[in-house]
C-alpha cells in the first residue's frame, strides 16, 4: 500500500518536473519575445520622436513663411504709397518750377521797367529800385534752389520705383513659398507636398508606436502569466517532494 | 547474411539523423532568409519615404535662398530711396524757403507801389508779379508738405524686419534639410546593412539546401538498399498501417529454390518482441514463445495462393508480446516471423531446425491526434480571427498551437519555401505560436466536435518570432499537441494540419 503510494508519488514528481522544464522553456521564449518587442518599441519611439521634431522644424518654417508673407505684403503697400507720393511730388515740383520761372521773368521785367522809369521820373523812390534789385537776386537764387530740388525729386522717384518692384518680387516669392510648402515640387502633381508628407510621417509613426506599445504590453502580460504558472508548478513540486520526504521518513522508522 | 540488415539499419539511422539535422538547419536558414528579406523590404519602404521627404524639403532651399538675396537687395534699394527722399525733402524745403522770401519781397514792393500810386504800368506789373509769386509760393508750400510726407512714408517701410525674417526662414529650412539629410543617411546605411544581411542569408540558405539535398539523397539510397535487402534476405517483412488499435504485418512465403519454387513451410508464426530485445531474440526464445502460445498470429499458407505472401491485420486489443506482457501504447516493438518447415522439406535437407526471420523495423502503437481539417482553417478578415474545426476523442488533453508561416511572395507558386513538418512544428517555441481557445461539443460516447479560435493581434508573430507584416502572405497551420502527463504522453502522436490543402491569407491589420 505504502509502496504503491510512493510509486505514484514518484511519477507525480517526475510529471511536475517535466511540467516545470516545459514552463521554463516557455518563460525563456516569452522573455526573448518581450525583449524583442521592447526593442521594436524603442525603435518606434525614436521614429515617432524624429517625426515630431521634423514637424516642429517644419512648423517653424511655416511660421516664418507666414510672417514673411505678411511683412512683404505690408512693405509692398508702403512702397506703393511712397512711390505714388514721389510721383506726385515730381509733378508738383515740376509745376512749381514752371510757375517760378514765369514769375521770376516777370519780376526781372518789373525791375528793368522801374529802373528805366526812374531816369524820367525822380519821384520813383530809390528804395523801390533797390528792393526790386534784391528781389531779382532772390528770384535767381530761388530758381537755382528749385532746380536743385527738382533734380533730387527726379532722382528719388526712380529709386522708389526700383525698390517697389524688388519688394513686389519678394512678396511674390513669399507667396509661392507658402504655396510650395503644401504642394509637391515633383513633376508629378499626384505627389504630396512637404506639409502632407510631414503630417503623414507623424501620423504613421505615432500609430505604429501606439500599436507596438499595445503589443508589447500584451506580450508582457503573457510572460507574467507564464511566470505565475511556473511559480505554481514549482510550489506543487515542493509540496510533492515534501510528501515524498515524509513517506521516506516514515519508512525509515 | 542477417548481419547485413542490422548494419544497413544502423547506417540508415545515422544518415536519417543527419538528414533531419540538415532539414532543421535548412528550415532555420530559410527562416533567416525570409526574415532578412522582409527587413530589407521594410528598409526600402522607409528609405523611399525619407528620400521623398528630403527631396521635397531640399527643393525649397533654392527659393528661400532667392528670397534672402532679394531681401538683401531690397534692403539696399529701400535705404537708398529713403536717403534720397530725405535729401529731396531738404532741398524742396530750402527752395520753398527761398520762394517764400521772394514772395515776401514782392509783397513789400507791391505795397510800396500801391501807396505811391505810380503810373499805371508799374502798378499793373507789380500787381501781376505779386499775384504770380503768391500762387507760386502756395505751390512751394504744398510741394514742401508732400516731400515731408514722402520722407515719413519712406521711413515707415519695415525692411529690417523683413530682412531678418528672410534670414530666419532661410536658417529654418536649412535646419530641416540638414536633419532630413542625416536621417536619410542613417536609413540608407540601414538599407545597405539589410541588403548585406540578405546576401549572407542567401549564401547560408544555399549551403544548407545543398547539405539537405545531399543527406536526403544518401538517406533515400540507404532506404532503397534496406528495402531491397529486406525483400531478398528477410521475407520482405513489413509492419504497416499502425494505429492505436491495430497494425498490419506482411511477408512473402519461403520457396524451394528449385522445382518452380514450391512452398516449403507448413506454418508461419508471428511474434511481437520488445524492441529492446530484438538483437538478443533467438530461435529458442521463439520456439519457447510458440510453445507457451505467446504468438500474435499464425498463417497456414495455401498451395494455391498465387501471391505466395501474407498480409494480416492484427487487432491490438488484449495482445501480448513474446514475454507475455500486454502490448503497451508508445512502447517500441519489432515483429519476428518463425517459419516451420514442412517435414518433407526437413527430411529433404536433413535439417530439423525451423527458420526465424530477422526483426522488422521497430514500430510502436499510439493515438495519432486528429489535426484541424484543412478546409475549416479560415481567417475572418474583419476581426482577424483564425478558426478551425475537427473531431477528437473527448478525453484527450490536446493543445492546438496556431502558427503563421510566411510565404515567399516572390515565389511563382506562392508556396512555402522552407521544409515544415510535425517534428519541426513541435520545436517552435512558446513565443512563436498562439494556443487556440477551444469549444468542445460531444457528438457521441467517445468523440467531440472541437472548434478552435484565436485572434491575430500585434503580439502575434510568425513561426520564427517576427511580427506579421502588413501585405505579406501567410499560411496558417495548426499543430495538435498532446499535453498529457509524462507517463502517457508517448502514447500519442502529435499531428499537423495539411499544409498544401490550407488556404493562405494576406495579412492586414484591422482598422
Amino acid at each position: 500500500m505504502q509502496a504503491d503510494k510512493s510509486e505514484s508519488l514518484q511519477i507525480e514528481i517526475l510529471d511536475a518536473k517535466e511540467k516545470i522544464t516545459r514552463l521554463q522553456a516557455d518563460v525563456v521564449s516569452l522573455t526573448q519575445k518581450y525583449e524583442a518587442f521592447n526593442t521594436l518599441l524603442e525603435k518606434a519611439k525614436c521614429e515617432k520622436e524624429e517625426a515630431q521634431s521634423n514637424q516642429e522644424l517644419f512648423e517653424q518654417i511655416v511660421r516664418n513663411s507666414h510672417e514673411l508673407r505678411v511683412l512683404s505684403s505690408n512693405c509692398i503697400s508702403q512702397e506703393i504709397a511712397m512711390h505714388s507720393k514721389s510721383q506726385a511730388l515730381a509733378g508738383e515740383t515740376n509745376d512749381l518750377l514752371n510757375h517760378l520761372t514765369y514769375s521770376a521773368n516777370k519780376i526781372n521785367r518789373l525791375a528793368i521797367l522801374v529802373t528805366r522809369k526812374k531816369h524820367s521820373n525822380p519821384l520813383i523812390s530809390s528804395e523801390l529800385v533797390s528792393m526790386l534789385s534784391e528781389s531779382s537776386t532772390d528770384a535767381n537764387n530761388a530758381m537755382a534752389l528749385s532746380i536743385t530740388a527738382c533734380k533730387s525729386v527726379f532722382t528719388a522717384e526712380p529709386a522708389c520705383s526700383v525698390s517697389k518692384s524688388t519688394l513686389g518680387l519678394i512678396n511674390q516669392q513669399s507667396n509661392s513659398l507658402s504655396q510650395q510648402l503644401v504642394s509637391s515640387q515633383a513633376d508629378n502633381n499626384d505627389f504630396d507636398g512637404l506639409s502632407k508628407l510631414i503630417d503623414k510621417a507623424l501620423n504613421s509613426t505615432t500609430s505604429i508606436y501606439e500599436k507596438q506599445a499595445k503589443s508589447t504590453q500584451e506580450v508582457e502580460i503573457k510572460l507574467s502569466d507564464k511566470k505565475t504558472d511556473l511559480e505554481k508548478a514549482e510550489l506543487e513540486l515542493e509540496s510533492l517532494q515534501g510528501e515524498w520526504e515524509a513517506i521516506k521518513a516514515a519508512e525509515g522508522i | 547474411m542477417i548481419d547485413i540488415l542490422s548494419t544497413q539499419e544502423s547506417e540508415l539511422a545515422i544518415q536519417s539523423s543527419s538528414n533531419q539535422a540538415a532539414q532543421l538547419a535548412l528550415y532555420y536558414a530559410q527562416g533567416s532568409q525570409l526574415n532578412a528579406e522582409s527587413k530589407r523590404d521594410l528598409a526600402q519602404v522607409s528609405y523611399g519615404s525619407k528620400e521623398r521627404l528630403f527631396n521635397e524639403a531640399d527643393s525649397l532651399k533654392e527659393l528661400v535662398s532667392n528670397i534672402l538675396t532679394s531681401a538683401n537687395q531690397g534692403k539696399a534699394l529701400v535705404e537708398n530711396a529713403m536717403s534720397l527722399s530725405a535729401t529731396t525733402a531738404a532741398n524742396v524745403q530750402i527752395a520753398s524757403n527761398a520762394i517764400m522770401k521772394l514772395a515776401s519781397d514782392i509783397g513789400s514792393v507791391f505795397s510800396m507801389v500801391n501807396a505811391a500810386d505810380f503810373n499805371s504800368e508799374i502798378y499793373e506789373m507789380a500787381n501781376e508779379c505779386n499775384a504770380l509769386i503768391s500762387k507760386t509760393a502756395y505751390l512751394a508750400e504744398s510741394a514742401s508738405q508732400i516731400s515731408m510726407e514722402l520722407t515719413l512714408l519712406a521711413a515707415e517701410v519695415d525692411i529690417p524686419t523683413l530682412n531678418s525674417t528672410a534670414e530666419k526662414t532661410n536658417v529654418s529650412i536649412k535646419d530641416l534639410v540638414s536633419v532630413l539629410n542625416d536621417q536619410l543617411a542613417t536609413v540608407k546605411e540601414h538599407l545597405n546593412s539589410t541588403c548585406e544581411a540578405l546576401k549572407n542569408t542567401n549564401a547560408g540558405e544555399s549551403q544548407a539546401n545543398e547539405t539537405f539535398k545531399l543527406t536526403s539523397a544518401n538517406r533515400k539510397a540507404l532506404e532503397n538498399s534496406l528495402i531491397l535487402a529486406n525483400e531478398k534476405l528477410n521475407l520482405n517483412l513489413e509492419v504497416k498501417n499502425q494505429s492505436f488499435k491495430s497494425f498490419t504485418v506482411s511477408f512473402d512465403y519461403l520457396k524451394e529454390p528449385f522445382e518452380g519454387g514450391k512452398g516449403i513451410a507448413k506454418n508461419y508464426y508471428i511474434l511481437l518482441v520488445k524492441n529492446s530485445e530484438r538483437l538478443i531474440f533467438t530461435i529458442a526464445d521463439a520456439e519457447q514463445a510458440i510453445l507457451n502460445q505467446k504468438v500474435i498470429g499464425e498463417v497456414v499458407p495455401s498451395e494455391t495462393d498465387p501471391q505466395q505472401s501474407a498480409s494480416i491485420t492484427i487487432n491490438a486489443k488484449d495482445l501480448i508480446d513474446s514475454d507475455g506482457d500486454p502490448i503497451q501504447l508508445g512502447q517500441a516493438y519489432a515483429i519476428f516471423v518463425l517459419a516451420a518447415y514442412t517435414s518433407d522439406y526437413k527430411k529433404a535437407i536433413n535439417n530439423y531446425n525451423d527458420y526465424l526471420s530477422a526483426p522488422s523495423q521497430p514500430f510502436s502503437l499510439s493515438h495519432t491526434l486528429q489535426h484541424a481539417e484543412s478546409e475549416s482553417i479560415k481567417l475572418n478578415k474583419t476581426t482577424n480571427t483564425l478558426s478551425f474545426g475537427l473531431i477528437e476523442n473527448t478525453d484527450f488533453k490536446v493543445e492546438y498551437r496556431c502558427m503563421y508561416l510566411l510565404i515567399d511572395s516572390n515565389g511563382k507558386d506562392g508556396s512555402l519555401t522552407f521544409p515544415f513538418s510535425t517534428s519541426i512544428a513541435e520545436q517552435v517555441n512558446a513565443g512563436c505560436y498562439d494556443v487556440a481557445h477551444i469549444v468542445k461539443k460531444k457528438i457521441n460516447e467517445e468523440e467531440s466536435s472541437i472548434v478552435g479560435t484565436t485572434q491575430i493581434t500585434g503580439a502575434t508573430t510568425d513561426n520564427f518570432g517576427n511580427p506579421l507584416i502588413e501585405g505579406k502572405t501567410y499560411l496558417p497551420v495548426v499543430l495538435s499537441f498532446c499535453t498529457e502527463k509524462l507517463t502517457v504522453v508517448n502514447q500519442f502522436t502529435n499531428s499537423l494540419s495539411a499544409l498544401r490543402l490550407t488556404a493562405p491569407f494576406i495579412f492586414q491589420t484591422t482598422k
